[in-house]
């Protein structure tokens, strides 16, 4: 549960719930940017993409916690394929966009396009939208039980991370991937953070956004607070979300006595967390680890790195990504979770009647 | 009086042929004793440099294992930026500089934590440190003209502890040439337990990186900013801190369960490390 199912507009349209974001070196001279979405695809969510949804990969390339450059992705409408109605297909459009077009709109130059279900390779770019097996791993049952006791009794209970399960284990997501060469991004320390907007019939307005592993889900409790989150800017995150993450990690710093002075502990935090991007150096192998966020690989376990990040106290919740599950070339995610290896696993979440009607 | 206490500057600096000499000395003689560099060792110096509790100034302190304050005169320089500090230990008398309005020194043995120590403790008024410099602290340690040895971040002094080799070098060296030196053995080191823990997708890679942020070694200080040791950031020492197990986190034991760590008791008087000295 990086960020899956972690509002109410997510829960109802996990199509606009942005999921994950990773950003890593991919072939020689090549990076790969990759978005997931629709969290517990097929069985709690669509398989499908928003068509009035702008799904985003943006660049801060001046450390102004704005963007310069930004890939933008959109999707046509859901058509069956080859008159195969249990095949759902949509075209898709990916374009680059500088400039006040980076920061606004979908205009931007035509980099690709193809349909979902397949990658498209074209003048060094590549591009693949579809099912495939969410690499996040967690422990969300121990999540919930930490925060619960936390709001409840106030309590700090490192004892609940002993449960050891991934909740996320043999369920898939619908993932964007786009790997180009490393120049069409710039050169050396970058900032990274993606965002799924709605646009079209109405003014654009983002719904959901991912800077960072577990920003809701393990640091921001109030719903009202998360909803902020996602539908505003880096640029604006120390003055909306500074005092919520310091007074949230003093807080739990405090309970868990592991550190002599919360307060300051929790303003450590903050600094280091906001504005909420992920730092990449283009060009080097990406890590989301102790020792530093430098972009995130398919396979890093960053749910450990979080809570524990939260706490001040080396937790871990025992459980790490899939790795079998990561190709090593393009499109990097392996095949998607067939309904063979995923019997009796039960959906994530009920699915609301409006969402049941989709694709 | 035992204490030659004073500031000075860089001219203070050690000639590294001299340190050559001394830390190859010193390595014999660590490991004639037993307790250099090997697992069981006892502890070792520690720095810390923290807020003091009821004001703004700057609090650094040295904390030495007493059995390691040996009868040949110990010298100790703690060095802040480009300021440096001197001062003498082993006759057991708790004595202090007169303090002028910019720094109070104290140095004198006590408790810190479960451990008899020689502490040296400075006091630097706030107006002493710019709030938005960085500083790098460190200090070294000679007993006599036989050994050196020096401390500075404490996951360099967990990686020395466990390291011979490492060791060997280490503390023949100042912080300036770290980088230089210390690099390929300091990655290889982390590289392997980073394997042998399976702390990262790629070892070598995590190893490179956190070498580069760790040398040279020295507990970075930036006073305008949130201070601790923590996952959140370095920044500073503060002796009640559960520095070790973030060391063992960084450097092989992520998924170490956690473990409440025998931390210090900050006494809110100065020295602050050590309770109530009489002063003289």
């Amino acid at each position: 549960m990086s960020h899956h199912f972690d509002t109410p507009t997510a829960r109802e349209d996990p199509r606009i719930n942005l999921c994950d974001l990773y950003l890593f070196e991919g072939s020689p001279g090549h990076t790969v940017m990759a978005m997931t979405v629709n969290p517990d695809a097929g069985l709690s969510s669509p398989e499908t993409f928003r068509d009035e949804g702008l799904y985003a990969f943006r660049f801060d390339l001046n450390g102004d916690a704005r963007e310069e450059l930004t890939f933008k992705v959109r999707f046509g409408a859901v058509e069956h394929s080859n008159g195969d109605e249990h095949r759902h297909i949509q075209h898709f459009e990916v374009r680059q966009a500088v400039g006040a077009d980076a920061r606004k709109g979908a205009e931007g130059a035509v980099l690709a396009t193809g349909e979902t279900g397949g990658g498209v390779r074209d003048n060094g770019i590549s591009v693949f939208a579809g099912l495939a097996p969410d690499l996040f791993a967690g422990d969300a049952a121990a999540l919930r039980a930490f925060n619960t006791t936390l709001a409840k009794e106030n309590r700090f209970d490192a004892e609940v991370w002993k449960n050891r399960k991934n909740f996320f284990a043999k369920r898939n997501v619908t993932a964007i991937v786009i790997e180009l060469p490393t120049q069409m991004i710039g050169r050396g320390r970058i900032h990274a953070w993606a965002t799924v907007s709605l646009y079209g019939h109405a003014p654009e307005v983002q719904v959901s956004r991912w800077g960072l592993p577990l920003i809701t889900n393990v640091l921001i409790p109030d719903q009202d607070v998360r909803e902020i989150y996602n539908r505003t800017g880096p640029a604006e995150d120390r003055e909306k979300l500074g005092s919520v993450l310091s007074q949230f990690t003093a807080r739990v710093s405090g309970l868990a006595g592991s550190t002599p002075n919360p307060a300051e502990y929790g303003q450590q935090v903050a600094d280091r967390l906001c504005p909420i991007m992920l730092p990449y150096e283009l060009g080097s192998q990406a890590a989301f680890d102790f020792a530093g966020f430098n972009g995130r690989a398919l396979g890093d376990d960053v749910m450990d790195v979080m809570i524990t990040l939260a706490s001040n106290v080396a937790l871990s919740d025992g459980v790490a990504p899939d790795r079998t599950r990561i190709r090593p070339d393009f499109p990097y995610f392996g095949p998607a979770f067939s309904a063979e290896e995923q019997a009796g696993i039960p959906p994530a979440l009920k699915r609301s009647s409006a969402a049941e009607r989709r694709p | 009086m035992a204490l030659t206490a004073c500031k000075e500057g860089l001219r203070l600096g050690v000639s590294r042929r001299a340190l050559l000499q001394s830390g190859i000395a010193m390595t014999a003689m660590g490991l004639l004793r037993g307790w250099a560099f090997g697992v069981d060792a006892p502890a070792s110096p520690e720095l810390y440099v923290f807020r003091a509790p009821n004001s703004a100034n700057t609090v650094i302190g040295l904390s030495i294992p007493a059995d390691r304050v040996f009868s040949a005169p110990t010298n100790a320089r703690i060095h802040v930026g480009t300021m440096t500090w001197a001062a003498d230990l082993g006759n057991s008398a708790r004595t202090r500089l007169p303090n002028d309005s910019r720094v109070r020194v104290f140095t004198g043995r006590g408790m810190t934590g479960a451990h008899l120590a020689e502490t040296v403790v400075l006091e630097l008024s706030a107006r002493e440190l710019a709030p938005a410099a960085t500083y790098d602290v460190w200090a070294e340690i000679s007993h006599g003209n036989k050994q050196r040895e020096r401390v500075g971040n404490p996951i360099v002094t967990a990686l020395v502890q466990n390291d011979q080799e490492l060791g060997r070098i280490y503390h023949r060296i100042s912080p300036v040439d770290d980088r230089a030196v210390l690099t390929p053995v300091v990655t290889r080191i982390i590289a392997a337990r980073a394997k042998r823990y399976s702390i990262a997708t790629n070892p070598v890679a995590y190893a490179e990186r956190l070498a580069h942020a760790i040398l040279p070694d020295a507990i970075r200080f930036k006073p305008g900013s949130p201070l601790g040791f923590s996952y959140a950031g370095q920044n500073g020492r503060h002796p009640a801190e559960k520095t070790a197990q973030i060391v063992d986190t960084l450097l092989g034991a992520s998924h170490t369960p956690s473990v409440d760590q025998q931390t210090n008791v900050l006494f809110d008087h100065f020295p602050y490390l050590i309770s109530s000295p009489k002063l003289t």
